[in-house]
């Protein structure tokens, strides 16, 4: 408080006022955020699933748990879809503009179980890897 | 009360009345716009041949999640894109009054299937988003739809 009384004191009411606006509005913040949705390592969870070996009841624990949703294929065939994603916000934030930008993906893993409930096929999304912090919000 | 009270008051009162603007966008599956479909064939492909290649649509927004299921009908890709434009800061105000916002997909791909599960038709949808209220409809490019993979365009 004694510094900011001596910079109130020497630059005068007026000047003091104007240079603690300049100062609070030009003041830049930085802002970044981060959300991940269901399990985001899913592809590195289930990077030991054998198609052919490797049972659902293995991949569930792997995972940690069932799949979003289970879909009847025929022939005593399941498909068993995980979805999981990523989120990241990046942004410059003063007092008077806020710029952000929000690059979200969302990703799928799908499993065909055949009747003996092993894994026969499988395909992990990877879409939502490698998602760019970005903060300015124009253009493409 | 002092003259530094009061400055500090009358700061705070600035702050707390400065319409701050904010510029934010939000764009959910771009992955999309680079998306590989030259594996779907019309007449040859089925949805597992979708699905190897595109994987299934992922959701928009997290809330989605979990209520979405393939159809053995129709499968809908989309990227979606948010710009919003506000006047009144949100560090101060629990409302902001002055609110534009243009969400629309930016791209969409849908994937038709038959009764026999084989892919019948694959098209694809680009359309522009915009800045209101600086720009509007008229300043973006008009919406195209073409066929893909021997689809022929509508």
């Amino acid at each position: 408080m004694g510094g900011i009384r001596r910079l109130h004191d020497s630059l005068g009411l007026r000047a003091f006022a104007g240079f603690a606006l300049l100062t609070l509005c030009g003041l830049p913040g930085c802002l970044f955020a981060r959300g991940q949705v269901n399990a985001a390592d899913l592809p590195d969870r289930v990077s030991g699933v054998v198609p052919g070996k490797t049972t659902i009841a293995q991949v569930e624990r792997m995972i940690g748990g069932p799949a979003t949703s289970i879909t009847p294929l025929g022939a005593g065939n399941l498909l068993h879809v995980y979805t999981f994603g990523d989120t990241k916000t990046a942004g410059l934030s003063l007092i008077v503009l806020n710029i952000s930008r929000t690059n979200s993906g969302f990703d799928t893993a799908f499993f065909v179980v055949d009747s003996n409930d092993v894994v026969v096929e499988m395909k992990v999304g990877q879409n939502s890897k490698d998602l760019e912090w970005e903060w300015w919000a124009f253009g493409d | 009360m002092t003259d530094s009270r009061r400055l500090l008051v009358l700061v705070c009162a600035l702050l707390i009345a400065i319409p701050g603007c904010a510029f934010r966008r939000a764009v959910s599956n771009e992955w999309l716009l680079e998306a590989d479909t030259s594996a779907i064939t019309v007449g040859e492909s089925d949805w597992l041949d979708v699905m190897r290649a595109l994987s299934l649509p992922p959701p928009d927004v997290p809330e989605e999640i979990g209520i979405r299921t393939a159809g053995r009908d129709l499968i809908h890709y989309g990227t979606w894109d948010s710009r919003c434009f506000t006047v009144g800061s949100e560090l101060f105000l629990v409302v902001t009054p002055f609110r534009w916002c243009s969400r629309r997909h930016i791209y969409e791909l849908a994937v038709e299937f038959d009764e026999q599960g084989v892919v019948n038709a694959v098209h694809e949808t680009t359309r522009g988003n915009y800045w209101p209220p600086f720009q509007s409809e008229a300043d973006v490019e008009p919406t195209v739809t073409r066929g893909l993979g021997g689809t022929p365009d509508p």
